[in-house]
């Protein structure tokens, strides 16, 4: 037997296979689990941390006031803000919502390879 | 027209039937004889077979869910048969690329000890189908019934041509190792 043999035998395959396979295919609706929703609000949540204490290094309210007197008697007073606490949450907000976007993409992919593979 | 009103024409042996199922499957048939048998005039005789074959097939059979099918089925068998009867060399490159892939699911065994009992096969390759996903088991349908293209079924799936291929791949893996247990190849 040669592999035109087996082709031509496929023509014993069930009708009812043969019938299905000619139907349009249903698009498959994906549910994903409350995972990736926590995910998703973690993300959110971490995007908003991010906003506000960025809105808060730029209007300098973790600001450092320093009063320096000029030769003339001039007083400035300079905001240092530097690297303050403000800045540091915005940080790690912007690096918490990277991660919990990477864990909601991961966990999508997964759940999407497993109702393929049912 | 509904098949089953196709199918109660031939029963009542009403000519009609043979111009309904023409219309309705007449082009969908002729590009399944096509992919095989490459050749204009070639699947136009098969088609014209096909009526006649069918025209005789029913009485006694009634395909009223399944009249495609049927249908597919005859026009396939009739085109692989002229596929046999041309030379190797004029033989579409479809059918020479699938009859490879399928050489992969034959084991070593000299084919001259290895006889087939159709019935057997007929229940291996069936409840090959039945294991597989619905997924799986319409690209394998319509990889080596309907002989379509991976571009094709990577369409009809909505997905990339690798995984299709790769799909493939392992159906043919799985159908060898069933057909070497259930003793076939």
């Amino acid at each position: 037997m040669n592999g035109l043999d087996l082709l031509e035998k496929m023509e014993n395959i069930d009708l009812k296979y043969i019938e299905e396979a000619n139907k349009p295919l249903e698009k498959k609706v994906i549910s994903y689990s409350r995972k990736v929703w926590w995910y998703g609000a973690g993300m959110v949540a971490s995007i908003v941390i991010m906003f506000i204490s960025g809105y808060m290094v730029i209007l300098g309210k973790d600001a450092n006031t320093q009063n320096v007197v000029g030769n003339s008697g001039y007083t400035a007073t300079v905001m240092n803000s530097g690297m303050g606490i403000t800045f540091i949450i915005m940080i790690v907000a912007l690096l918490g919502a990277a991660f919990m976007a990477f864990l909601m993409i991961r966990e999508m992919k997964k759940q999407k390879s497993e109702s393929e593979e049912e | 027209m509904e098949d089953g009103k196709i199918v109660d024409l031939y029963l009542a042996r009403d000519e009609r039937a043979i111009i309904e199922t023409s219309e309705k499957y007449g082009k969908a048939l002729q590009s399944i004889s096509r992919r095989i048998v490459l050749d204009e005039g070639a699947s136009e005789e098969c088609l014209n077979d096909t009526w006649l074959k069918t025209w005789e097939s029913i009485p006694p059979h009634e395909p009223r869910d399944y009249l495609f099918a049927f249908l597919a089925k005859i026009t396939r068998a009739l085109s692989m048969s002229y596929c046999r009867k041309v030379s190797a060399k004029k033989r579409s490159a479809t059918v020479i690329s699938l009859s490879d892939e399928l050489s992969e699911c034959i084991g070593d065994a000299d084919p001259i000890e290895r006889r087939i009992d159709e019935i057997i096969f007929t229940e291996s390759i069936n409840r090959f189908l039945r294991d597989c996903s619905t997924e799986k088991r319409d690209m394998f349908v319509r990889r080596y019934f309907y002989m379509d293209d991976i571009k094709q079924i990577a369409k009809r799936h909505n997905c990339k041509e690798s995984k299709v291929t790769t799909e493939l791949y392992r159906l043919r893996k799985k159908l060898k190792k069933q057909l070497e247990e259930d003793n076939i190849m």
